[in-house]
């Protein structure tokens, strides 16, 4: 994935959790909004989301530059009996799988780290016109159910 | 009572019964020797590093293994021994250490092969017999291995006659050496972080940073990381900095090169108070900065990107 180094100061709009697949709400300083998805997720953590969320920098490691403290932290290990062991075991899952960690690490407010499968960076319009044709084409149909 | 760490369960690898407390006294050693133990783990046990501690107030067995004392039986994680017998009060059930699938939670187990059994050797092939019934020469340290055998016996004899730096290469290369530098590893990793908290904690001072005054009592709290991991190198970087801290102090987040990737001043008040980003974006220059403010209703609000002026706070400040 290519573009990361322009959410330096953007912003962390949001997410979208819809199963295994996540969408990650980025713009950038220059105001220009990007949805990064990603697929094939098998873990996520976010925190500290708050107005006006301020990104320092989003990450991208493949399997091989994925840490066991990346591990820990993305599956919540913190606290857990094993925590530690169960991330090496995961962290060996996690290369065996081929996935990558994304990290959104803030200046101020959230902070989000994902393990997926398969991760792709589009501009917020190429997503979200197929969702409202959808809406559109239910709605329309709702009214010709209700019409009959 | 004073305790010290001998060199009986080497020396006299595999006595099952207690020493004398000449013959101890006799073994004892000036220097505390701990040694490489067995490289499989498994559920029940996990030998890193051991010792044979001798106590002179309890009279501990050189095997170290606690007596139950309504059964007379020595509890050695794994199974249960009667030194009376002779004989293991269960047969090994040896299985490897199970595997948490860490997307299911699930832990599954399988039968492994007794890691002493040769089919040369009919006394291994006994699942109750102590060490190849021969605990003169053997010992076991968890109820699933013969120690002697673990670690090679090329180990033991030759650290017993002085050879130590040769045998140790020799085992240190072996597949069960590099599990054990791992464990050991591991537990000097630990110790060490250990020993860093209990020292930040004696002195108050977070390495994070730097000039700190002397904490007030209305001082924000220091900055937070993620638990340090054994092995790791980023193990003690956080991925953010804070947004309050000790007024005048000068927070440095670290790129995992170690080169800053972020320096934060906190204000009179604990909050941040300029940033300088050493990063490229949108046409700024690297570094650049940023100067924090709050709105009416409190919020902070960061400022443009500014060229860094000399009083900035700079990394390692």
């Amino acid at each position: 994935m290519d573009n990361l180094d322009a959410f330096h100061d953007g912003a962390f709009e949001g997410l979208l959790v819809s199963e295994t697949t996540v969408q990650l709400f980025l713009s950038t300083y220059e105001k220009e909004r990007f949805v990064l998805v990603a697929e094939g997720v098998v873990a996520l953590t976010a925190s500290g989301l708050q107005l006006g969320n301020i990104i320092l920098d989003v990450e991208e490691r493949t399997s091989n530059e994925i840490t066991v403290r990346d591990i820990y932290e993305v599956f919540s290990y913190g606290g857990v009996p094993n925590g530690e062991k169960r991330s090496e075991q995961a962290l060996l899952m996690a290369q065996k799988e081929g996935l990558s960690l994304i990290a959104v690490n803030p200046s101020y407010g959230g902070s989000c780290l994902l393990l997926a499968k398969a991760t792709k960076l589009l501009r917020f319009g190429e997503l979200a016109e197929p969702l409202v044709s959808v809406r559109v084409v239910e709605s329309r149909n709702r009214d010709t159910h209700q019409n009959e | 009572m004073e305790a010290a760490l001998h060199a009986g369960s080497l020396l006299a690898a595999g006595l099952h019964q207690p020493l004398s407390e000449n013959s101890r006294r006799g073994h004892r050693l000036s220097t505390a020797i701990l040694y490489p133990g067995i490289g499989f783990v498994n559920s029940n046990t996990a030998t890193g590093l051991r010792a044979c501690l001798y106590d002179e107030g309890r009279g501990s067995r050189c095997t170290a293994k606690e007596r139950d004392q309504e059964s007379g039986l020595d509890y050695f994680g794994a199974r249960y021994y009667g030194s009376a017998l002779g004989r293991w009060a269960s047969p090994d059930d040896f299985s490897d250490s199970g595997i948490t699938d860490p997307f299911t939670g699930r832990v599954t187990f399988s039968p492994g092969p007794l890691p002493y059994a040769d089919i040369s050797n009919p006394q291994s092939l006994n699942k109750y017999a102590y060490v190849l019934n021969n605990p003169l020469r053997y010992t076991d340290p968890n109820g699933h291995c013969v120690w002697d055998l673990c670690i090679g016996e090329g180990y033991a004899t030759a650290l017993a006659v002085g050879t130590l730096a040769t045998a140790t290469a020799a085992y240190l290369a072996s597949p069960s050496g590099q599990l054990a530098i791992h464990a050991t590893g591991q537990l000097i990793q630990t110790a060490a972080t250990g020993i860093q908290n209990l020292i930040t904690q004696a002195t108050g001072n977070n390495s994070n940073q730097q000039n700190a005054p002397p904490a007030s009592a209305d001082a924000a709290p220091a900055p937070t990381t993620a638990p340090a991991m054994p092995g790791t190198p980023t193990a003690d970087q956080p991925r953010s900095l804070p947004l309050t801290g000790q007024p005048g102090t000068v927070s440095t987040l670290p790129k995992a090169d170690g080169s800053p990737k972020q320096v934060r001043r906190y204000g009179p008040d604990g909050t941040a108070e300029t940033d300088v980003d050493h990063t490229t974006h949108h046409g700024s220059p690297n570094p650049h900065a940023h100067d924090w403010s709050t709105d009416a209703n409190g919020k902070p609000q960061r400022g443009a990107p500014r060229d860094v002026k000399p009083d900035d706070p700079k990394p390692n400040q």
